[in-house]
C-alpha cells in the first residue's frame, strides 16, 4: 500500500485535478438550453475547451473539424495523465487510444478506396502527433489497400490487417479490414492490461470490461438492427474481455427475436439497469448513464492505482463524444425541447447524480 | 579569413530567347545568391517574370517516371555536376525521348521480371500455409466428400471460441490443425444444406482460406513436393531475368543518372525564374556574386548569349538600400578546410552582418586550445582523433564533425604532453610543462590570464567591428574603449599581484585616478559623443529631454558592465576544475581498479576498470567539457562583439538539389 501511494501520489492529484475540468451538471443543464451553435460555442470558450476551438468559427467551420478539435483535448489529456505514469502503465493510457489511431486506419483505407485526394483525407484524421506512429504522409499518398497496409508494417495492426486481406478480396469491401482494425485495438488494450499486477490489473480490466460490455452492446444492436447482419456474422464481431457479458450471452443476445426477449437475455447487473428501456436506440444512452455513474464511483474509493486515471480518461472520452453529439444536434437545427429530452436522463442525470452525492 | 567574401550586386539583363542558356550557366555556377525581385522596387512595379507551370508539372511527371525506373534497377544515382547547361524548354523533348527509348527496351524484362517475383511470393506463402497442415492429410479424399462440405484456413487464435458459438446451432466440426503464433489453422466441416450459414460465420471470423485449385490432389506432402519443383523452375527463370536486368542496369545506369540530374535541374531552373524581373521582352536576374568571380560569369554569360547579356556589377557601399539597412548583403565564409567545420558552430550562435569581423578562425582556435587545456591526455586524445578520423572517412554527412574532432584529439594529446598524461597514467611521461593535480593554483592563474587575453581579444574585434560599422558612441561605452581601457589596468595590476605578490602604492593611486576619468566617460558617453562627434553644443545636449533619465541609465550600464567583466574573467577558472575533475576522474578510476586488482584475477579486472573508466571519461567528460568550451566561446568571447543579425549566402543551384537528394 505505501508503494503504491508513493507510485500514484501525484498520479491521482493530478488526475483528480484533470476531473475537476471536466463539465459539471450545471454546465450541461446550460448546454442542454442553448438554441444555436454560437452560444454552445461561446459556453465552451469558458471552459477546459476553449484554447481548442479557438481556431474554429462558431457558423463556418463543419461538425468534423469541430469533433477533432474536442477530441485534441482528449488526447493532451491522456498525454499529460500518461507523463506522470511508469512506462507499461502509460502504455494502457497509449492503448487505451490505439482505437483512434484504428479510427485514422480506417479514415484513410476509406479515402484510398474511394480514390478521395490527399487534401480531402487529411482534415478528416484525428490529430494524435506522439500517440500515433501511423506514416500519415506516405499512407496518403498510396493509391492500393494492400499498398497502404505494406506502409503499416511498422504498427501493431498490421498482422490483423494482412489477414483480413483474404476477405477483402472476396467480399470486395472494406468492412472485414475495417472490423479486423477494431479487433486489433482493443486486443493491443487488452494484452497490455495482462502485463499489469496486482490491484492495477484488477481495477483497470473491470474497467475497461465494463467499457467493453458496451462496446459489445452497441455493436450488437448496431449490426442487427441497422446493418441486419446474421447472428453468425455479428458473434464474431464481438470483443472478448468484457465484464459481464460473455460470449455465449452475445450469441444468445444475437440471436434474441425482439427487445423484451434481448432485454430479458442481458446478464445482470445490465438487466436491472437496461430492463425498462423501449426502444433499441434508448439501450446506449441508459448504458452510458450507467457506465459514467460507475467511472465516478471509482474516485470514492482507495485511489493508488491505475483505474482512477483510466476512468478518468474514459470519463473525458465520454464527454467529448457528448459534446460532439450536442453539436452536430445543434448544428443540425433539432429543437431544443428535443435534444434535452434525448439528453436528459443520460449524460446530464449521471452528472446530477454525482454532484448529488459529492455536495451531500 | 577575417572577413566573409567580398560579394557584388550584379544584375543581368538577357533577352527573352537567351534566359534558359543564361539561367543554365547560372545553376552550374553555383555561386549566386538571387535576389527576389518581388522584394525590390521593380518587383513591387509589377515587372515579375512568369512561370511556366505546364512545363514544370511535365518535368514532375518525367522525374516520377525515372524514379521508379531506378528504383527497381536498383540503380543509386549520383549528382555530378552536367557537362553542359540545361535549357528547360528544350530539353524536355530530349529527355522525355530518351525515357520513352529507355522505358520500350527494359519495360519488358522489368514487367516480366516483377511478375515471376510475385508468383515466387505467392507459391512460397502456399507452402508456408501447406507445411502447418499435417502431411498425411489426402486432399482427395476430402474432395470426394458428398454430404458435407469443408474448408481450410487461418483464424486468429481468440477468434475460434467464437466461431464455435456462432455455429453452435448446426451441425459442424471445427477441427484445430495447427498453432502459428496468434493464429491457429483450422479444418471446418458442416453439412452442405447448412453451409450457407457456415459462410455467414466463417465471413464474420475472418477466415483467410488456403485455397487450392480445382486439379489439387493427393496429400499435402505431395502438393508440397509439387510446389518445390515449381519453385525450382521460377527460381531459374528469376535468376535469368535478374542477369538480363543487371545487364540493362550496367547499360543504362549512367544515362537514367544524367536524365535524372537534367530533369532536377531543369526544374530548379524554372523555379527560380519566379524570382527573376521581367520588362518586355528582357529578363532581369538580381543577385549576389563573389568579386573575384565577376569576370567569369561575365565571359561565360557573354558566350552563351553571343554577347546579348549585359551585365552590370554595383559595390554593396554604392547601394542605397544597403546604407540604409533595407537590404542585407549574405555572408559567404572563406576560412580554410581546417576551419571551415566551425562554421556551424558559429551560424548557432548567429550569422555576422557583412561588414564585421567573421570571427570563425578566432573560435576556432580558442575552442581546441580551451578543449586541449580541460581534456588534457596523450592517449584519449588519440582515441578522438581515430573516432574523428573514422567519421570523417566513413561518414560523409557528418564530415565536418569529424573533422572537428580529429583537431580536439590532436589538442588533447598536445596537452596530453604537457600535462604527462597517457589514459590517465602519469608514470608513463614526463609533464613538459606541469601536472594539473600538484600545481592547482598556478593552474587556476593561468586560466585567469588566458580568460583576460580572450576577453581582450573580444573587446579589440568589438573596436574593430564599431570602427567598420562606423558605431563610434560605442567606442566611449562601459563595452568600448574606455570599459576595455579600465579592464586592461586592473587586469594588468592584479596580473602584477599575481606574479609578485604586491602592488606599489603609487600604481594603485593612478590607477584610482584612471578608474575615476574613465568611469566618467563611460558614464557619460552619449553626451560626449554628441559633444566631440556631431559637435552639439553642451547647452542643446543638457536641455535635450531624457538627459537625467540618460544618465541613470549610463550608470546601472557602467555597474552592469563592470560586474560581467570580473564574472567572465572569473568564468575562465572553470577551465582548471574542469581540467582538475578530469585528472580526479583518472584517480576514481585507479582506486576502483586498486581494489579490484586484489580479487581474484586481480590484474584481469585491473585493466578491466581502466578500460572502461577511460571510456566512461572520453564520453562523459569529452561531452562536459565540449559544453563548457562552446558555453565560454559564446557568452565570454562572442557576447563582448558580435552582432549577427546577417543572412546566409545561398548559391542559387545547391539547395534544391541537396534537398532533392535527401529526398531520394
Amino acid at each position: 500500500m505505501i508503494l503504491r501511494l508513493f507510485r500514484y501520489a501525484f498520479t491521482q492529484s493530478k488526475t483528480r485535478a484533470m476531473k475537476s475540468r471536466l463539465l459539471d451538471g450545471n454546465d450541461w443543464h446550460c448546454l442542454l438550453r442553448m438554441r444555436n451553435l454560437e452560444d454552445v460555442f461561446r459556453y465552451l470558450s469558458a471552459t477546459d475547451y476553449g484554447p481548442f476551438l479557438s481556431g474554429l468559427s462558431p457558423t463556418g467551420s463543419d461538425a468534423r473539424a469541430i469533433s477533432l478539435s474536442l477530441h485534441d483535448s482528449l488526447f493532451k489529456n491522456a498525454v499529460r495523465l500518461s507523463k506522470s505514469l511508469t512506462q507499461n502503465r502509460a502504455q494502457v493510457v497509449y492503448r487505451l487510444l490505439a482505437r483512434y489511431e484504428a479510427e485514422n486506419i480506417k479514415t484513410l483505407l476509406r479515402g484510398i478506396w474511394q480514390a478521395m485526394p490527399e487534401t480531402t483525407i487529411r482534415p478528416l484524421l484525428y490529430r494524435l502527433e506522439t500517440l500515433s506512429r501511423l506514416p500519415i504522409d506516405a499512407l496518403l499518398k498510396t493509391r492500393q489497400i494492400p499498398d497502404a497496409i505494406d506502409l503499416l508494417q511498422k504498427t501493431d495492426f498490421h498482422a490483423s490487417l494482412v489477414h483480413a486481406l483474404a476477405q477483402f478480396r472476396t467480399q470486395n469491401r472494406l468492412f472485414p479490414l475495417e472490423i479486423a482494425v477494431d479487433l486489433a485495438a482493443f486486443r493491443l488494450l487488452t494484452d497490455q492490461i495482462k502485463t499489469l499486477r496486482g490491484i492495477d490489473r484488477k481495477q483497470t480490466a473491470r474497467l475497461i470490461g465494463l467499457f467493453v460490455d458496451g462496446v459489445n452492446l452497441s455493436w450488437l444492436i448496431r449490426f442487427r438492427q441497422i446493418y441486419g447482419l446474421s447472428p453468425e456474422e455479428i458473434i464474431n464481431y464481438s470483443l472478448p474481455e468484457g465484464c459481464h457479458i460473455t460470449l455465449r450471452d452475445i450469441g444468445a443476445l444475437a440471436r434474441a427475436a425482439d427487445l423484451p426477449l434481448f432485454l430479458s437475455t442481458l446478464p445482470q447487473p445490465y438487466r436491472n439497469a437496461l430492463g425498462h428501456v423501449q426502444h433499441w436506440s434508448r439501450i446506449q444512452p441508459v448504458f452510458q448513464t450507467w457506465l459514467v455513474a460507475g467511472l465516478y464511483r471509482v474516485f470514492y474509493k482507495d485511489p493508488f492505482h491505475l483505474g482512477l486515471p483510466v476512468s478518468c480518461i474514459l470519463l473525458k472520452e465520454m464527454e467529448v463524444k457528448a459534446l460532439d453529439g450536442l453539436i452536430s444536434a445543434v448544428g443540425a437545427g433539432m429543437p431544443f425541447e428535443r435534444i434535452s429530452q434525448v439528453w436528459q436522463g443520460g449524460w446530464m442525470q449521471a452528472h446530477d447524480n454525482h454532484y448529488s452525492r459529492k455536495a451531500a | 579569413m577575417f572577413k566573409s567574401e567580398k560579394l557584388v550586386r550584379i544584375t543581368i539583363q538577357v533577352p527573352e530567347e537567351f534566359i534558359s542558356a543564361a539561367t543554365g550557366v547560372l545553376a552550374r555556377f553555383k555561386l549566386l545568391h538571387l535576389i527576389r525581385i518581388d522584394q525590390t522596387h521593380l518587383g513591387r512595379l509589377g515587372y515579375v517574370a512568369e512561370s511556366d507551370d505546364r512545363l514544370t508539372e511535365d518535368y514532375e511527371r518525367v522525374l516520377s517516371e525515372i524514379q521508379p525506373l531506378l528504383d527497381s534497377l536498383g540503380i543509386c544515382p549520383d549528382d555530378s555536376a552536367l557537362p553542359e547547361p540545361v535549357i528547360p524548354e528544350k530539353e524536355i523533348f530530349r529527355i522525355t525521348e530518351r525515357l520513352v527509348e529507355i522505358q520500350g527496351t527494359i519495360g519488358t524484362i522489368l514487367r516480366d521480371f516483377g511478375a515471376v517475383e510475385q508468383r515466387i511470393g505467392h507459391t512460397r506463402a502456399m507452402m508456408e500455409k501447406l507445411e502447418l497442415l499435417p502431411a498425411d492429410l489426402d486432399l482427395t479424399r476430402l474432395s470426394q466428400c458428398t454430404f458435407v462440405n469443408w474448408t481450410i484456413g487461418l483464424i486468429s487464435s481468440g477468434g475460434v471460441d467464437r466461431l464455435e458459438e456462432s455455429l453452435s446451432r448446426v451441425h459442424h466440426a471445427v477441427v484445430e490443425l495447427g498453432h502459428i503464433p496468434d493464429w491457429t489453422i483450422i479444418l471446418v466441416f458442416g453439412l452442405k444444406p447448412d453451409w450457407p450459414t457456415f459462410e455467414q460465420a466463417l465471413k464474420g471470423a475472418l477466415l483467410e482460406p488456403v485455397r487450392f485449385s480445382d486439379d489439387t490432389s493427393g496429400t499435402v506432402a505431395e502438393i508440397i513436393s509439387e510446389l518445390k519443383s515449381q519453385l525450382a523452375v521460377l527460381s531459374d527463370q528469376r535468376q535469368a531475368l535478374f542477369e538480363q536486368r543487371t545487364d540493362i542496369q550496367r547499360r543504362f545506369e549512367q544515362d537514367l543518372s544524367i536524365l535524372r540530374s537534367k530533369t532536377i535541374s531543369a526544374r530548379q531552373i524554372l523555379a527560380a525564374r519566379r524570382l527573376f524581373g521581367k520588362v518586355d521582352h528582357s529578363f532581369l536576374i538580381s543577385g549576389w556574386i563573389p568579386e573575384r568571380l565577376f569576370d567569369t560569369l561575365s565571359q561565360e554569360l557573354a558566350t552563351v548569349t553571343g554577347g546579348n547579356a549585359l551585365i552590370e556589377k554595383v559595390n554593396p557601399e554604392d547601394l542605397r538600400e544597403v546604407r540604409e539597412g533595407i537590404v542585407n548583403i549574405p555572408i559567404l565564409f572563406n576560412n580554410p578546410m581546417l576551419i571551415s567545420p566551425f562554421e556551424k558552430l558559429t551560424s548557432l550562435y548567429g550569422t555576422p552582418s557583412y561588414g564585421e569581423i567573421e570571427p570563425t578562425v578566432f573560435f576556432a582556435l580558442s575552442f581546441l586550445l580551451l578543449f586541449g587545456m580541460m581534456f588534457g591526455d596523450v592517449g584519449q586524445g588519440g582515441v578522438l582523433f581515430l573516432a574523428g578520423y573514422l567519421i570523417f572517412r566513413r561518414i560523409y554527412r557528418y564530415m565536418d564533425y569529424g573533422v572537428i574532432l580529429m583537431e580536439c584529439g590532436f589538442f588533447s594529446a598536445a596537452f596530453g604532453f604537457l600535462y604527462g598524461s597517457v589514459f590517465g597514467l602519469e608514470t608513463l611521461l614526463p609533464a613538459l610543462w606541469f601536472r594539473p593535480m600538484e600545481n592547482i593554483t598556478y593552474f587556476v592563474k593561468v586560466t585567469l590570464v588566458m580568460g583576460a587575453g580572450l576577453l581582450s581579444l573580444g573587446m579589440i574585434l568589438n573596436f574593430i567591428n564599431a570602427l567598420r560599422l562606423m558605431e563610434y558612441d560605442k567606442l566611449f561605452s562601459g563595452g568600448g574603449l574606455a570599459g576595455a581601457m579600465l579592464y586592461w589596468m586592473t587586469a594588468g595590476l592584479g596580473m602584477k599581484y599575481m606574479l609578485t605578490g604586491r602592488v606599489a602604492p603609487g600604481e594603485l593611486t593612478a590607477l584610482g585616478w584612471a578608474a575615476g576619468i574613465l568611469l566618467g566617460v563611460m558614464v557619460l558617453h552619449r553626451p560626449i559623443y554628441r559633444l566631440v562627434i556631431r559637435r552639439d553644443s553642451p547647452v542643446q545636449i543638457i536641455r535635450q529631454t531624457g538627459f537625467v533619465a540618460e544618465l541613470m541609465e549610463s550608470v546601472i550600464e557602467v555597474l552592469d558592465d563592470i560586474i560581467r567583466f570580473t564574472a567572465n574573467t572569473v568564468s575562465f577558472i572553470r577551465v582548471a576544475a574542469f581540467a582538475l575533475s578530469h585528472a580526479a576522474l583518472f584517480i576514481a578510476v585507479f582506486s576502483v581498479a586498486d581494489i579490484v586488482s586484489h580479487e581474484k584475477s586481480g590484474a584481469f579486472s585491473y585493466w578491466i576498470v581502466v578500460v572502461i573508466g577511460n571510456i566512461v571519461i572520453i564520453l562523459l567528460e569529452g561531452l562536459v567539457v565540449s559544453i563548457q568550451t562552446i558555453r565560454l566561446e559564446y557568452y565570454e568571447f562572442y557576447g563582448k562583439f558580435f552582432r549577427g543579425g546577417g543572412e546566409r549566402f545561398k548559391p542559387f543551384g545547391e539547395a534544391d538539389r541537396g534537398s532533392e537528394t535527401g529526398k531520394t
